[in-house]
């Protein structure tokens, strides 16, 4: 007959071996990953790398300097169209989310959110290339805009509602007008929380490709208007990673390399901001 | 549940009923052994001093309750009237001692006339006894009884004060003098008795009922 | 005594359940009116009936007037009616993104009541009103947050004073606060009363006792008794009123 007390030890140790483990088999995939990319992508890096075209596929030279001007074209423009509308749809749903009127921002909203990538880039195909007759930086562009959009709406949502209403209310009884209030007082409070969303975001896009393979195809040339086809890191990996061409494979790896350290930089950036509170 | 401040009030209570005996006690005392030509001075002054013990006692008990609780409405008014009701007590023992120390003072005077005195103390000892009942059952009609009655010692004070002085030659002076002195002693502790009992107003209607 | 506020036939609904039942209340200019009564009793909603606060809610319902030097509330302009009508709310809440400086000026700031170079007067006076200068003139900048829970409490006191309400509406300023700090924030609702008419709800009788100058009594949304608060604490007139004050109802 065990005591009550060995089994108690017994029960709790093998629990915590079983936790244990299971994070263990979940972080190694993770691990192996960003073991790969930094021991195949460190090789392709060098000052090259950065700033030369890449030249005609297979070529042992070059860099993908125009990937990494695209991405950067992109991923501001996209932001400089999708935060506000983001941060404005994440105020009025905090304000009317829950009225009946707006059940259908709402709803969209939240569809949007769930909507696969690719269907966005269709959506974009269909409704800016086709017309324009041309793979552009702009529609690319939209595409990611439209992607940011629910992230950053939801975000922004959250983060006011986590606001204590009674700071809200603080702010009433000031005597100030409702939209003075939500955005000096209750936005104010959040914007760690708001600007944390964003960061996040422009994460993701970042790294987002379905959408720009159907609106801005790809290029190996520098950026040359936003009517005309631009590269973008993701991109060049999507194109080069499988061409039986081992420099291609080396620049997808470089460049693969490249992602990663942007998106260990912007989760730092969260991180930190997440302790300035 | 009881209130904690409860379990003080009844304590208050208690010792207030115990003041309230022993002051009846000491009058009765102290008159009748002046009917009797007994000096019963020392156990009079024995029952004053446990009074004077009881006030300080009930005061000492009123002031914890009010740091304590900080009572207000009907509990602090009957703290309030608590605290007036054991000084007329007390003075109704005094007003006994100085009954108990005429026969000492003035010797036997059982020969002396008592009818006027009888008569008053009849009323007096009435008063003192349904005043200690109305505070008590916080009776206010009863209160306003003895109120009234007060009127009746004051005319049989102020008579025999007349009478007095009209006097010729008297066969005892001393009966005369000892006359006086216990009927004032008896409109004082009349007085004292209508103080009581204006409290009881106070404690039920939170105005003092007049005099 | 003059009137300030004048309260009639107030009836206020959450949802169809009525929580108000047709209060009158006349509260005197330039003193201390508390409001008690038992949890739940609506004295909470009864004061922001009367800064309005119930306009945001969509399933509150008010019905009746609240005049103040005889013009309904309600009938004016809102945001007007609140920059007269200061708050201060139970938990203390400063605006957490926001330094001492910044807190105390937010309200005037953002009312447009004042420019630039006049702000750093404002604070400063707003702060000596609440007794906070001496504690944070050096320290202006520093986040409000850093402060004690007590000091956060004065802090929205001198925001609310910045404004230059007439009227002070305060919705159990001490329940969050230690002794201590009840006691200075009682010490200053006091000294107060001079340039303002206060409104103090609160759930301890002891304190309404100490500082205000009329009390009402409130119980299941109704006004049972109100009158000066010494005469209410010794002599109450209504039996509910009695059995509230004495402890032997809740």
């Amino acid at each position: 007959m065990i005591s009550l007390r060995v089994k108690k030890k017994v029960q709790n140790t093998f629990l915590f071996l079983f936790a244990f483990l299971s994070t263990i088999i979940a972080i190694i995939p993770l691990f192996s990953i960003i073991f790969e990319v930094i021991k195949n992508g460190i090789e392709a890096i060098n000052l090259d790398f950065f700033i030369q075209l890449p030249g005609p596929l297979g070529e042992s030279i070059g860099g993908i300097a125009n990937a990494i001007q695209g991405t950067l074209i992109l991923v501001t423009l996209a932001s400089i169209i999708g935060v506000p509308i983001g941060v404005i749809t994440g105020i009025y749903l905090y304000e009317y989310g829950k009225e009946k009127k707006s059940t259908l921002i709402s709803f969209s909203v939240d569809l949007l959110y769930d909507l696969p990538s690719i269907v966005v880039g269709i959506f974009v195909y269909i409704t800016v290339v086709s017309p324009m007759r041309s793979f552009s930086a702009l529609a690319g562009a939209l595409a990611l805009a439209i992607v940011m959009i629910p992230i950053i709406a939801k975000t922004t949502e959250e983060s006011l509602t986590l606001v204590p209403p009674t700071i809200s209310e603080a702010g009433i009884a000031l005597g100030i007008p409702k939209w003075k209030n939500i955005i000096f007082i209750v936005l104010n409070s959040a914007k760690n929380g708001v600007l944390n969303g964003i960061v996040l975001a422009v994460a993701r896009i970042t790294g987002e490709t379905a959408p720009l393979i159907m609106t801005c195809l790809g290029s190996n040339f520098w950026f040359s208007g936003m009517d005309k086809p631009i590269n973008s890191l993701t991109l060049l990996i999507w194109r080069y990673a499988m061409q039986p061409y081992p420099s291609a494979v080396k620049k997808a790896w470089g460049a693969a390399f490249l992602l990663l350290l942007v998106a260990l930089a912007l989760n730092l950036l969260v991180k930190s901001g997440g302790e300035r509170k | 549940m009881p209130r904690l401040l409860d379990i003080g009030l009844n304590e208050l209570v208690s010792i207030t009923k115990r003041m309230s005996d022993t002051a009846e006690e000491a009058i009765s005392m102290a008159v009748n052994a002046y009917f009797e030509g007994k000096n019963v001075r020392d156990d009079v002054y024995e029952k004053s001093m446990k009074l004077k013990e009881l006030k300080d006692e009930v005061r000492d008990l009123a002031f914890e309750l009010i740091m304590k609780y900080q009572p207000v409405a009907i509990d602090l008014r009957t703290i309030e009237s608590t605290l007036d009701a054991s000084y007329g007590f007390s003075r109704f023992s005094r007003y006994a001692l100085d009954i108990a120390d005429l026969t000492n003072k003035l010797g036997n005077l059982t020969e002396c006339d008592h009818t006027k005195i009888k008569h008053a103390l009849s009323i007096v000892q009435w008063m003192v006894s349904k005043s200690i009942e109305a505070f008590e059952t916080k009776n206010v009609e009863l209160a306003k009884e003895v109120i009234k009655k007060d009127d009746e010692i004051d005319e049989i004070y102020n008579e025999s004060l007349t009478n007095a002085a009209q006097m010729g030659k008297v066969k005892d002076i001393r009966c005369v003098i000892a006359d006086i002195l216990v009927i004032r002693y008896l409109e004082r502790i009349g007085d004292h008795a209508c103080q009581i009992a204006s409290a009881v107003g106070y404690v039920v209607e939170g105005k003092y009922l007049p005099t | 005594m003059k009137t300030k506020i004048e309260i009639r036939n107030l009836n206020v609904w959450f949802n169809k359940r009525q929580v108000i039942y047709d209060v009158n209340l006349k509260v005197p200019e330039q003193a201390i009116t508390a409001v008690i009564g038992p949890s739940g009793c609506g004295k909470s909603t009864l004061l922001r009936a009367i800064n309005r606060l119930h306009d945001l809610i969509p399933e509150a319902k008010v019905k009746g007037e609240v005049l103040l030097d005889g013009k309904d509330v309600y009938k004016e302009d809102p945001l007007v009616v609140r920059r007269k009508i200061g708050m201060v709310f139970q938990k203390p809440v400063p605006f957490p993104s926001m330094s001492i400086f910044e807190n105390v000026a937010i309200g005037v700031k953002l009312n447009d009541l004042a420019k630039k170079e006049r702000l750093e007067k404002i604070v400063e006076r707003s702060l000596r009103m609440a007794a906070l200068w001496e504690e944070v003139k050096d320290i202006l900048e520093s986040p409000a947050t850093s402060l004690s829970v007590g000091q956060q409490q004065r802090l929205t006191i001198a925001r609310t004073l910045a404004l230059e309400p007439e009227v002070l509406l305060m919705d159990e300023p001490t329940s969050a606060l230690d002794p201590v700090s009840m006691k200075k924030i009682e010490e200053l609702i006091v000294n107060l009363k001079n340039d303002y008419t206060i409104v103090v709800v609160t759930h301890d009788m002891r304190q309404a006792a100490r500082i205000s100058d009329f009390t009402a009594f409130m119980y299941e949304g109704k006004i049972i008794e109100f009158n000066e608060t010494s005469e209410l604490f010794r002599n109450p007139k209504e039996e509910i009123t009695e059995k509230y004050i004495t402890g032997r109802i809740s």
